[in-house]
């Protein structure tokens, strides 16, 4: 029954797919490793780029060009990694979880670190634990590499890319890992294991996903974070500019509210040239809005106690919320805004730069 | 050696299925989004706006009958459901909005193009994302190419 050939292909195939069990166990794995030079063991910023692919991101461009995956966002990621000489940086690119013919686990997403400009570290890896805390894989890889610099001042400037951070629950948000819980809170806890110590903050949070720009997510922020970009209402999928982190380089000192500004307002014009739908950005300096956080909250506690929100709709302003205090909340926050070109809302001409979930109307 | 090739052939077609059946996992939105932008192609090569209009409707409505018949004959949970509704409200409101129904003014013929990339805007947005199984993405493609 059995001859020499079938012997040789038995030996063959045992290897093989010993092998592909055994790396498929292995959760990361390097690409590439570059020892930087010793003198170049030093950054005077770092900025964490988290970009979400894991579900559907398609768009069109104006030609009717598909756009996939947030690719995009990746190149403009890389080009502002590579501009960054004096500079340290972390790029995730979360993709889909596959497996090899169906069975073995492949590393999927990357890692790419960047020092000084130049490319050191490119890791791809997975999520072995299908329920682990959100960003618990992408915090460990990033105390393992990042550098130890011995400057204390480093600004640290995190950008998450994706769809919007659900208030609560936020499961099935990974398509592939729906097990993993993504809400406000979660992506908060997150973000904390990047910084080192309880004293610090970052100086920049930008959330280029809908409907972030809420009372909920500052409050959520506000203990680790200085200033935040968001929009309070739906964004588009071509996503908010990076590119003016160059800044960082050609101005050292620039004070961070002023390069979240610059950054709002290069997405806004570019925006406003490409879509018609309405656009929302907002700038929040936590420094100021930390002196009526207690209000904030207030307002939170009231608004959350009302069980007519309406789940899934897109948000509106809160100015139209009972107890939103207009006056005192627009302290500390900066908003470009422009109305959609049709729809109910083409004739609004302002906007509090803070969203809320609509109310069912009685 | 039949026996040994049998077998392999057999793992290789099992790790095949496999593989087919991981990639297949859909999301709904990113159907419709196609759909649409084949949608607004149609309207920009269009001169006749009364054609413009009717590419339009038929679109909408394709989408509408195909969530309708999703939310009736899919397995959904409540939560899909609900978002599966708010989706096809908002598509609603586009048709009203087009024909000058619930409240709008008719949109006029000089602004269907905008209209057309304005609808594709808001359908590829970045707050909703629905996913749904193999069995449910097939009907959406079933749907809209029967309709």
């Amino acid at each position: 029954m059995f001859n020499s050939n079938s012997f040789y292909t038995v030996w063959i195939l045992i290897p093989v797919l010993m092998g592909l069990i055994l790396s498929g166990c292995k959760s990361t794995s390097e690409l590439l490793k570059q020892s930087p030079e010793v003198e170049t063991l030093d950054a005077d910023y770092s900025i964490i780029y988290y970009i979400h692919a894991d579900s559907d991101y398609l768009y069109h461009e104006s030609d009717g060009t598909p756009i996939r995956g947030n690719s995009l966002v990746l190149k403009s990621a890389h080009k502002v990694a590579e501009r960054a000489k004096s500079g340290e940086v972390f790029i995730y690119y979360q993709q889909p979880e596959r497996k090899f013919l169906g069975l073995f686990p492949r590393r999927s997403s990357q890692l790419y670190h960047y020092l000084n400009g130049k490319l050191i570290n490119l890791v791809e890896y997975r999520h072995s634990n299908k329920s682990e805390n959100f960003l618990d894989t992408e915090v460990l890889l990033y105390h393992q590499y990042r550098i130890q610099s011995g400057n204390n001042d480093q600004d640290l400037h995190f950008l998450y890319f994706g769809h919007e951070i659900p208030l609560e629950d936020g499961k099935k948000y990974h398509h592939t890992l729906p097990d993993i819980e993504v809400n406000i809170e979660t992506l908060s806890a997150g973000m904390q294991k990047f910084l080192s110590g309880a004293h610090q903050r970052f100086d920049l949070v930008v959330l280029s996903t809908c409907n972030n720009g809420s009372p909920a997510m500052a409050a959520s922020l506000l203990p680790i974070t200085n200033t935040m970009i968001a929009s309070p209402q739906n964004l588009h999928l071509s996503h908010i500019d990076s590119g003016n982190l160059s800044l960082l380089e050609k101005k050292p000192k620039i004070p961070t509210l002023q390069l979240a500004r610059s950054m709002a307002k290069e997405t806004f014009n570019r925006l406003e040239s490409e879509i018609l739908t309405a656009i929302t950005l907002s700038v929040y300096d936590f420094e100021i809005i930390r002196e009526y956080d207690e209000e904030l909250l207030g307002f939170i506690e009231f608004y959350n106690s009302l069980d007519t929100r309406q789940y899934y709709s897109d948000f509106i302003d809160c100015n139209h919320v009972e107890n939103f205090d207009s006056e005192r909340f627009r302290f500390g926050v900066n908003t470009w805004y422009k109305p959609a070109r049709f729809g109910r809302e083409s004739l609004k001409n302002s906007h509090s730069g803070w969203g809320c979930r609509p109310l069912i109307q009685n | 050696m039949r026996t040994i090739r049998l077998t392999i052939t057999s793992i290789i077609l099992l790790f095949a299925v496999q593989s087919i059946a991981v990639a297949q996992s859909t999301s709904m939105t990113e159907t419709f989004k196609k759909h649409f932008n084949e949608t607004v192609e149609q309207v920009h090569q269009t001169e006749s706006a009364d054609e413009k209009r009717a590419i339009l409707n038929e679109s909408f409505t394709k989408m509408i009958t195909t969530l309708e018949r999703i939310e009736s004959e899919a397995n959904l949970t409540e939560d899909e459901t609900a978002q599966l509704v708010s989706f096809k409200n908002d598509i609603s409101e586009k048709q009203s909005e087009l024909n000058g129904l619930d409240g709008f003014d008719e949109i006029q013929d000089e602004d269907l193009d905008d209209f057309s990339n304005f609808s594709q805007d808001f359908v590829e947005q970045a707050n909703r994302t629905i996913t749904i199984g193999l069995t449910t993405a097939l009907l959406i493609l079933i749907i809209l190419l029967l309709l």
